[in-house]
């Protein structure tokens, strides 16, 4: 084996372990952290966007809001009753408490 | 196939990525390491994860490598610029960071090889380990670390005469 050869050796010598599985594993965790934080990112400034326009448009949804919400409580109300009785009334919630159903 | 698993990430296809990881991570990391960056792990996971973010900005499925290298290169640098972070580090990742040694080279041999490795300049350094150890192209390496085609065939004539030089008076 010439100097040569010797040398390429030398410079091509890669760690001993093989960690490709949790290299691999490691590097995709963090890939999909910086994934959500990006979709995080966009979907906070989404929403400062979406603020800012609901405030310069305030005067008139609040005109709107004041002129259909008379109409609309009978109705957000039985949604709130029937909401709470679903809620309460679940299995989860009675195993919770330790009460067995049936 | 290389190319095929890079259309196939580009589409979002993190099993395709995983795959590239794969294969690339410990050649990828041996050269980190033989370039004199004591944090390759770390670097090299940095390249990855950058890369995986930022594969629409690859022209040709076929240059992943270059252009991953290339990534790691550019992080390598960034980080030696930045706070450095080598000083805690415990043995264990010390040990995973060892490198598999070659039987072909003595141990008297290394020992000079090393020593004179980490006088080369730190671009002279990659060059050499790119062309002559994993027998990459002077025309990829001088795509992924952004020098000159001439520069990267000076700095592998000038480091492999001295590296030759050392292991000649040391055998």
């Amino acid at each position: 084996m010439n100097l040569d050869d010797q040398l390429s050796a030398f410079l091509g010598e890669t760690p001993k372990q093989s960690r490709a599985e949790i290299f691999t594993a490691e590097v995709m965790k963090r890939a999909e952290q910086r994934e959500f934080l990006d979709r995080l990112m966009a979907a906070a400034a989404g929403a400062v966007v979406i603020g800012l326009v609901l405030w310069a448009c305030a005067p008139v949804l609040n005109l709107a809001v004041s002129m259909i919400a008379p109409a609309l409580a009978p109705i957000a109300a039985v949604f709130a009753f029937a909401g709470a009785v679903v809620i309460t009334g679940g299995p989860a919630v009675w195993r919770r408490l330790g009460l067995s159903i049936g | 196939m290389e190319a095929a698993l890079v259309r196939q990430a580009r589409a979002g296809s993190q099993a395709a990525f995983a795959r590239l990881v794969a294969i690339h991570e410990k050649p990828l990391r041996g050269f980190l390491r033989k370039s004199g960056w004591i944090d390759a792990d770390d670097i090299a996971q940095e390249a990855f994860v950058a890369a995986w973010a930022g594969l629409a900005k690859l022209r040709e499925d076929e240059g992943f490598r270059a252009w991953l290298y290339g990534v790691a290169w550019k992080k390598a640098l960034s980080q030696r610029r930045g706070a450095q972070r080598a000083a805690a580090r415990d043995e264990a990742w010390r040990g995973e960071q060892e490198l598999e040694v070659a039987a072909e080279v003595g141990a008297e041999d290394r020992m000079a090889l090393e020593k004179a490795l980490a006088t080369l300049p730190e671009d002279q350094r990659a060059c050499v380990t790119l062309c002559l150890g994993q027998g990459w192209s002077h025309a990829e390496v001088s795509g992924a670390l952004g020098l000159p085609l001439g520069t990267v065939k000076s700095h592998v004539t000038r480091g492999r005469e001295r590296l030759l030089a050392v292991l000649g008076a040391a055998s």
